[in-house]
């Protein structure tokens, strides 16, 4: 088989298996309705409690599922073709924490239990503010470092500011929700959390999309990927604007979850021949399937105790990157 | 044919200032169609800048111009067209498969996530073939030795196919005999009407095997002509501070530094 046969074939796999998890997060939930009842609910024009469950509380769940998770494994291969560094994710930038901070304000200020749409508007305020920042500090012409140093630093600045909005917090009950909703969730989401956030992240997808060919080419390094006609300046601006649209949108709905970015590039890049380009559509689909998993496990696990994504992610991603990194350092001696 | 050919690729009034300094001081060569060039001079002489300016990879004062046409006014992908690159620390940073690697130097050729074409298919063969890289084309990049790997960024300069390479230090880690390779292999580019530049360090290669030498000093070219102009004891002890052994061998004239001055 050749290997554009094999990419085709994981990528077929990959799908379906995005499909199936799809599937199972719509049929899995506290309501325990029936196989058929729930799918054919989803269509029903009728506003029976079934339909209402399943079009305004499952659908918009596994929607979410599946689209942040695509953009944590696109945006995490993206930036790992980008910096050229395995170990690079999508918070790097600062994305994510400003995300973050935007939406602690919100939940600080209490502008989000008058009006509930501020918190996630608010946490897209705070990734445009973040890569307007990066953009300013790393310069026009940044080298990849610059762009990392400068993503460190509004990172670590909007995790100071959230420690203060959590250390100033009026009450127990406010910093217990800024803790909760750092810690990420798609729980209790809506359908206009999703028609919210998906355009910005579709427009981030189609900016990392384009930057595949010139991704394979900085594989060889800056000097040649520039040399073989890609305008680096452009790349940088892409992969930035299309992490912040794509990641900030997905924080601003779901709080931080991490390792997805992380991982999920790394466990595919060796089932597609390490090429950048590839690896973004499989990462993508790989995200997907994986957060779709994940929140099906929480919803299965414990059911009851409103178990947290990111915990999750974290809880599991860990000592998987653990494993990870032991296998590499095994294969290099 | 009327009037007169503008040479392929013309530098002129050519400046670079690195760190507030000019590296590259108001320099001016021509390179004709099918001749290898090589663009020798000491650490420091400016070589790798002069070569990446030329390529626009670092900002420049004064004009370079291809067949005519002012580089600063194309775009990206026509330059790449033109101009091949083969950077002195080469690097392939994921373990991708060695043809994979030279694929990649059809990219200003191809477009979107198209499969390659023909005439993509065909140049990597012919390139692969010409690096002697046929046994190792499925292997990882990075599992190669230096040499290999030097052979296989070769390769992926030539698949892109450009009427003129620019090659920073192509020689260096490659053993006697894969350095004549080379060397054969920039000859038969020329007899093809391709133009090569090269900066190289072994005087030897250069005397023996360019068709011309351009000495580079401080930032200017010194001296310009063949090796029989350029590699004088005179010129070798004022720009680099050496004495060398001149002699004759049957492949033509022989220079080799043996002393400091």
């Amino acid at each position: 088989m050749t290997e554009r046969a094999r990419f085709l074939l994981l990528m077929t796999m990959l799908t379906v298996l995005v499909g199936v998890l799809f599937v199972a997060s719509l049929l899995i939930g506290p309501a325990g309705l029936g196989v058929s009842a729930s799918l054919s609910a989803l269509f029903a024009a009728d506003g029976d409690v079934v339909a209402i469950v399943m079009q305004e509380i499952r659908l918009p769940r596994a929607i979410l599922g599946a689209a942040i998770g695509a953009t944590l494994g696109l945006s995490g291969a993206a930036m790992q073709g980008y910096l050229r560094n395995p170990l690079a994710e999508p918070g790097l930038l600062g994305i994510s924490a400003s995300a973050s901070l935007g939406a602690v304000l919100a939940i600080y200020t209490g502008v989000s239990s008058v009006f509930s749409l501020a918190l996630p508007l608010m946490a897209l305020g705070g990734a445009l503010f973040a890569v307007v920042v990066v953009r300013l500090l790393a310069g026009q012409n940044a080298t990849p470092l610059s762009l990392i140093l400068a993503g460190v630093a509004v990172s670590s600045l909007a995790g100071a500011l959230t420690s203060l909005v959590l250390n100033l917090s009026p009450n127990p009950f406010a910093a217990l929700e800024i803790v909760f909703w750092m810690l990420g969730s798609l729980k209790d989401r809506s359908m206009t959390h999703v028609w919210l956030s998906l355009p910005f992240m579709v427009v981030g997808w189609v900016m990392l999309a384009h930057v595949a060919r010139a991704l394979d080419a900085l594989t060889l390094g800056e000097a040649t990927a520039a040399s073989l006609g890609f305008r680096l300046n452009r790349v940088q601006a892409l992969v930035v604007l299309g992490t912040a649209a794509s990641v900030g949108a997905a924080t601003a709905v779901a709080g931080a979850i991490g390792f997805i970015g992380l991982i999920v590039p790394h466990v595919l890049r060796p089932l597609v021949g390490s090429h950048p380009s590839r690896l973004l559509g499989a990462s993508a689909l790989g995200g997907a399937a994986v957060l779709l998993a994940a929140d099906i496990a929480v919803r299965v696990i414990a059911p009851d105790r409103d178990l947290k994504l990111g915990v999750l992610t974290a809880l599991v991603g860990a000592p998987f990157f653990l494993w990870l990194i032991f296998k590499t350092r095994r294969e290099m001696i | 044919m009327t009037g007169v050919a503008a040479p392929l690729f013309e530098v002129s009034g050519l400046s670079v200032a690195l760190g507030g300094r000019d590296v590259i001081d108001t320099l001016s060569y021509t390179l004709e169609a099918g001749t290898v060039v090589g663009l020798i001079g000491p650490n420091g002489s400016g070589k790798s800048t002069l070569l990446k300016a030329a390529l626009s990879l670092l900002p420049y004062r004064g004009s370079i111009r291809y067949s005519g046409q002012d580089l600063a006014g194309i775009t990206a992908t026509a330059r790449a067209k033109c101009l091949a690159y083969l950077p002195q620390d080469g690097e392939v940073i994921w373990p991708i498969a060695v043809e994979d690697v030279v694929m990649l130097g059809r990219a200003p050729h191809r477009s979107g996530l198209a499969p390659p074409s023909q005439a993509d298919v065909t140049a990597v063969e012919s390139a692969l073939a010409a690096m002697d890289l046929m046994e190792v084309r499925r292997r990882s990049a990075r599992m190669l030795s230096g040499g290999e790997r030097s052979r296989v960024l070769m390769a992926r300069a030539l698949a892109q196919q450009t009427p003129l390479l620019l090659a920073d230090e192509p020689t260096t880690g490659l053993d006697p005999a894969h350095q004549i390779a080379l060397m054969e292999t920039f000859r038969g580019m020329a007899r093809d009407g391709k133009t090569v530049l090269a900066s190289l360090h072994d005087l030897g290669l250069a005397a023996q095997w360019c068709d011309r030498l351009l000495l580079l000093h401080q930032g200017r070219i010194v001296l310009a002509g063949t090796a029989q102009d350029v590699l004088t004891p005179k010129a070798l002890e004022q720009v680099y501070g050496v004495e060398a052994y001149f002699g004759e061998s049957r492949a033509g004239r022989v220079v080799v530094p043996i002393a400091r001055i």
